[in-house]
């Protein structure tokens, strides 16, 4: 993966970076707009992070103004603002996906796999396949192994959630986002609870367990667990 | 004494005595002229008739019987002394002369003059103002021609009448110029002493004396209606000082906690050092503490944003129904999960004007806060129906329920049952409920006489574009 960080806050840039390297994935790091326009534009990056307040621009300007460009790389919005209107307006410039500061490394790694991973929605299959799972998008139905599974409309968006980013994790707060609509962090265990009863259904009947935790961040779905 | 000249009440009661006065004065002074208007028209009927009088005889040239009628022994011309008598006894005068001018009878300072006139008569010890009427008398009978001039002084009705009237005015001036100015003391200083009452306590309760409230008595006037509607307002802003404060105490006291043990973990993470995998745990927990103060802190601005209002203009319509519905299916696994049921009975299609993801939050909050204190086995439900004034989504629990003390502040900032305490949560939940709910301009109601908790969510009856 190959990140473009366009972040003036050189400790939360630091930060990002050292969890990149990490992960072996590549960072460029620029501390301003203007910089970060120009990489933008020049350069095949993977995905680009752009701060929301940047001295001298606001991201979501910035954000228009490749998207005016034609610069088809997907873009995760940082701010310090919390209000929804702020998120609604950063995705109406063109953003791909939105993060209130401060957040947990591996969220954001979590969406940054997503938005690298996101295929354009003509090419996107109408049957998800891993291993021996498949879940039929058109008729709402899934099977394991050619056994038919009946799950509750939630479970169903869940797993739809999970096959479509095979062997990446996938939050916690992206599960609520995309499966409930929910901006807000409910205190229960919501979101456990329905993953835990589609494991029961998916994977305790069958030898290998497809969906793992990962500890403190989210779920992992892949053929061999 | 300048406050008094300030005061309005001061000013105005002025202003109205000097309407008064000029209202008085012109009916005074028409009543007057009126009167006055009166006696002269009748002194110049007499005159009239006394002219008529002494006409008549000298065409019967009955010259005799005229001095005779005027009473006078004296001969033709009258003495000074008999015109005094006559003009102080305001008895007419008369002058008759021939047409070439000649003194027949009468006055001789009395000089002819044609109609109604005014003329000065001096005496020797008296000057005196009358009226005349001057009228020439033909002779048909080829006799002398005459030249007659009868005259009356100004009776004594009208000098009575005018002196009436000068001390009319001069008595209205004194007495109701002085009396307004006392008048306009005594009311605008009794004004003021029950302002100034006022104004103390206002100054009290500016350095902070809450507590204080303006004395109201029983006569209900129009001080005791302000008083007692100021009194409302202290109540209210009295309550909103004590959620301030609780807001205060609760951030401190909210805050203060997790901010202990985040700084424990940490010690306990250098004292660690050596072992690895006690570091990583400790460092887990710290994530853990510093995750709950952010989402207090979030839950916080959350409130400010939704309390500031700005989201009513991204009101659009919401399928209340559906989005309840969604919800119950959301969480009946959560509450089985904790060996609860959760019972849903909901009416379709209702529909409303609102920002559906904040409605969502607020039964999430009501769902979570029934999940967290509810009894185990116990049942949970959600209803959504119609009512006469809109749509009433109640979310209720057969659990132990709020305590009482606790019932009329439950929905304010950081207030938590004892026993919640020692549970996860920040007392902001039921607040974000209420905060939400005033945004919509809906009820929320917590029922007082049932054993469980039982919250009514009223929202009002959408507007036609909503529906």
């Amino acid at each position: 993966m190959n990140v473009l960080l366009v972040e003036d806050d050189p400790e939360l840039a630091g930060f990002v970076r050292r969890g990149l390297e990490e992960q072996r994935d590549m960072c460029t790091h620029v501390d301003n707009a203007r910089d970060g326009l120009l990489r933008a534009a020049d350069d095949r990056f993977d995905v680009i992070v752009f701060d929301r307040l940047l001295p001298g621009m606001d991201g979501r300007d910035a954000v228009r103004l490749l998207r005016e460009a034609s610069v088809r790389t997907p873009i995760l919005l940082l701010t310090a603002l919390s209000g929804i209107d702020d998120r609604v307006s950063g995705l109406e410039a063109g953003a791909d996906d939105y993060m209130v500061k401060p957040f947990a490394f591996s969220e954001l790694y979590a969406r940054l796999r997503a938005l690298c991973r996101r295929q354009p929605l003509a090419d996107a299959p109408s049957v998800l396949r891993i291993g021996p799972l498949e879940a039929d998008l058109a008729k709402q139905r899934v099977t394991r192994s050619g056994r038919e599974i009946a799950l509750s409309p939630q479970e169903f968006k869940i797993l739809v959630e999970l096959m479509r980013n095979e062997g990446q994790v996938v939050t916690r707060t992206m599960l609520l986002e995309r499966v409930w609509g929910y901006r807000f962090d409910p205190k229960t265990s919501l979101v456990q609870t329905h993953v835990s009863r589609l494991r029961a259904k998916i994977d305790r009947p069958f030898d290998v367990e497809m969906i793992r935790t990962e500890r403190g961040s989210g779920y992992v779905i892949s053929a061999n667990g | 004494m300048a406050d008094l000249f300030r005061s309005t009440v001061f000013r105005w009661i002025l202003v109205y005595s000097a309407a008064f006065l000029v209202v008085a004065l012109a009916i005074l002074l028409i009543w007057g002229v009126l009167a006055m208007q009166r006696i002269e028209a009748e002194e110049k009927d007499v005159l009239t008739e006394i002219a008529e009088f002494v006409e008549d005889l000298l065409r019967e040239e009955r010259l005799s019987a005229l001095i005779e009628e005027f009473e006078t022994d004296e001969g033709a011309e009258w003495s000074d002394e008999l015109t005094h008598f006559r003009l102080s006894e305001e008895e007419p005068i008369i002058a008759l002369r021939l047409v070439t001018g000649k003194l027949v009878y009468g006055v001789e300072d009395l000089p002819y003059q044609e109609g109604w006139h005014w003329r000065e008569i001096f005496t020797e010890d008296d000057e005196f103002l009358v009226r005349g009427l001057g009228f020439e008398v033909e002779d048909a009978n080829g006799g002398d021609d005459f030249a007659v001039v009868v005259a009356r002084p100004r009776s004594f009705d009208y000098y009575v009448a005018r002196e009436a009237i000068e001390y009319g005015v001069v008595m209205l001036f004194v007495i109701v110029v002085p009396l307004a100015f006392l008048n306009a003391g005594l009311a605008s200083r009794r004004v003021l002493r029950r302002l100034q009452r006022l104004a103390r306590t206002f100054g009290g309760i500016a350095h902070g004396k809450l507590e204080e409230r303006i004395p109201v008595s029983p006569r209900n006037d129009e001080f005791d209606r302000l008083a007692l509607r100021f009194n409302r307002m202290l109540d209210a802003i009295g309550k909103l000082d004590r959620n301030y404060e609780d807001v205060t105490i609760g951030v401190a006291h909210d805050l203060r906690t997790p901010i202990a043990r985040l700084g424990q973990r940490l010690q306990g993470i250098r004292q660690d050092a050596a072992d690895p995998d006690a570091v990583h745990r400790g460092l887990d927990r710290a994530e853990q503490e510093i995750d709950g103060i952010i989402k207090t802190f979030e839950a916080l601005l959350r409130m400010g944003e939704i309390q500031s209002g700005r989201r009513k203009q991204q009101f659009r319509r919401v399928d209340l129904s559906e989005l309840a519905r969604d919800m119950a299916a959301s969480y009946a696994p959560v509450f089985e999960s904790a060996g609860r049921g959760l019972e849903s009975s909901i009416l379709p299609s209702i529909r409303i004007l609102g920002d559906g993801d904040l409605i969502a939050q607020a039964i999430s909050n009501l769902l979570e806060n029934s999940i967290e204190h509810g009894r185990t086995g116990g049942q949970t439900w959600i209803r959504l129906q119609t009512t006469a004034k809109g749509a009433v989504l109640q979310v209720g629990d057969d659990g132990p329920g709020i305590p009482s003390p606790l019932r009329e502040r439950i929905f304010e900032r950081f207030v938590r049952g004892d026993q919640a305490r020692h549970s996860p949560g920040n007392g902001l939940g039921l607040s974000l409920v209420r905060a939400i709910a005033e945004l919509h301009d809906a009820r929320l109601t917590l029922h007082a006489h049932t054993s469980g908790t039982v919250i009514d969510l009223e929202f009002p009856r959408p507007t036609a574009e909503a529906r």
